[in-house]
């Protein structure tokens, strides 16, 4: 009988660089020293796509570490991020853009290599004075990157700071000689106002899609998210024709998330559903437990919603976020 | 170079003897090379670094994987069948794999591995594959603390 820690070397290195799934990788070097010493940084595929974790909420007196929950296998991992403590986190890219509860200040942060860029104080917007709300966190809603800051120095953080609800996709050129211009590329056909709800827009596989969540709002008489509505949007035409079938998509939405999926790429992710995260920022603020009950998987062919985290991971600052795991 | 015969003897480190015939040989680029490389007037190859119990495994899947007419599904069911080894086997045929330059069956065994690894908790694959923890307490709690990959 051969001792399997004692595997040879090279062997262990062959099958440390197939395990493309970070869980797969902390595992097994995990397992013994000697398959330790062959999971090097060189041996990992970083160069692969991700699944977003969920960043649950920051814990009380738990000396500002965070902790990462895996679909895949319910893996949880912690992770020291004393930058991000008491603070709005949004993600972007692997990025966190995180804006102080107090001051204001706002940063980039990436959550696993802890390096961080300061960004220019929100106070230093255009007609910041006008439009300042009493809380340092919502002075935005929502924050997007152009490209990773970890590949080139040529990015830009656009923040964004409303979302027509009338079914207007509006494009703006950020890139002209000009003040942003806007103009109207396309037109979700929302019959009912009322319906609206929160929305996320986003790109995958080459197509754009438009998602409208229903009842994010109705945290006082009930549990939230009851319905989801999926728009491809086409814009040759300018419209947007409702779907039930994504084929291999996932959808991830949330806080400032619109991330997509292939699923089949994904052990324990399911295809055509929608992962989604609380939303509703006023309940932050609200609630004396504050956000992060709102959360599940909607299934687009029957329309239930199931449970993606059992836990409860609550905060009235930064509740659970999806985070694409990056390594640097 | 040896004049290729009828058949190609290979003979393991035990003195087990294994004759491929030509055609199933020349299909195998590998043993081309070896013929072209080993000084020998005879039809016998050596194979000093594998046994034959090893070899028996590696001739069987040579065999099955150039068969006239053989298809994807039968290759499928022979391989899944094929791979029902030990682990202390499946590394044998590795490296006789490796020995021989044969990267097809390379490929499978490194497939099965990670079959056996990937989705598993800790203690199963420790229990599976017969490995002493070889950590201490406090080590082990340092190593899963750590990050996925903060290498050092």
């Amino acid at each position: 009988m051969p001792d399997w820690s004692e595997l040879q070397p090279e062997l262990l290195a062959l099958i440390a660089r197939r395990l493309n799934l970070i869980e797969d990788y902390s595992i097994f070097r995990t397992v013994c020293k000697s398959w330790h010493s062959a999971a090097t940084k060189n041996n990992f595929n970083s160069d692969v796509p991700r699944v977003p974790w969920l960043m649950l909420a920051e814990e009380d007196g738990s000396s500002s570490c965070r902790k990462f929950f895996s679909l895949y296998n319910g893996m949880i991992l912690k992770k020291r991020i004393p930058k991000a403590s008491r603070k709005l986190c949004m993600e972007s890219l692997g990025w966190l853009i995180t804006v102080g509860e107090d001051e204001g200040e706002v940063s980039l942060l990436h959550p696993f290599s802890g390096v961080q860029i300061e960004l220019p104080h929100q106070n230093s917007t255009a007609d910041y004075s006008g439009r300042r709300t009493g809380n340092q966190c919502t002075f935005f809603k929502k924050a997007v990157l152009s490209a990773s800051p970890s590949h080139t120095s040529d990015y830009i953080l656009m923040v964004i700071d409303g979302v027509d609800c009338l079914g207007h996709i509006i494009v703006y050129d950020v890139a002209g000689p000009q003040y942003p211009r806007s103009h109207m590329v396309a037109q979700i056909p929302f019959h009912h106002r009322g319906f609206v709800g929160e929305l996320y827009i986003l790109e995958s596989l080459g197509s754009l899609f438009v998602v409208s969540r229903k009842g994010v709002h109705l945290r006082y008489f009930r549990d939230g998210t009851t319905d989801f509505r999926v728009f491809q949007v086409d814009l040759a035409s300018g419209k947007g024709t409702e779907t039930r079938e994504l084929g291999d998509r996932a959808f991830f939405v949330g806080y400032n998330a619109s991330i997509s999926v292939q699923a089949s790429q994904f052990p324990g992710i399911k295809p055509n559903h929608i992962y989604f995260t609380d939303h509703y920022f006023g309940s932050y603020q609200t609630f004396e437990e504050g956000g992060g009950l709102d959360m599940g998987v909607f299934n687009l062919v029957d329309g239930s919603i199931q449970l993606h985290y059992n836990g409860v991971s609550l905060s009235r600052i930064s509740p659970p976020t999806w985070v694409t795991p990056t390594l640097y | 170079m040896m004049s290729l015969g009828k058949l190609i003897t290979l003979k393991t480190n035990d003195n087990e003897e294994f004759k491929l015939d030509k055609t199933v040989a020349v299909k195998l680029e590998i043993i081309k090379n070896i013929v072209q490389d080993v000084d020998c007037t005879s039809n016998v190859i050596p194979l000093p670094n594998i046994d034959g119990k090893t070899m028996t495994k590696v001739v069987k899947y040579w065999k099955k994987h150039s068969e006239e007419g053989v298809t994807e599904v039968q290759l499928k069911n022979f391989d899944q069948d094929f791979l029902k080894m030990s682990h202390s086997e499946l590394h044998d045929v590795h490296l006789a794999a490796k020995y021989l330059d044969d990267n097809q069956l390379k490929e499978v065994i490194i497939q099965e591995f990670l079959d056996r690894i990937k989705g598993k908790p800790i203690e199963e694959i420790r229990e599976v594959f017969g490995i002493v923890n070889d950590y201490t307490p406090e080590e082990e709690e340092e190593v899963r603390r750590e990050n996925a990959w903060a290498f050092e």
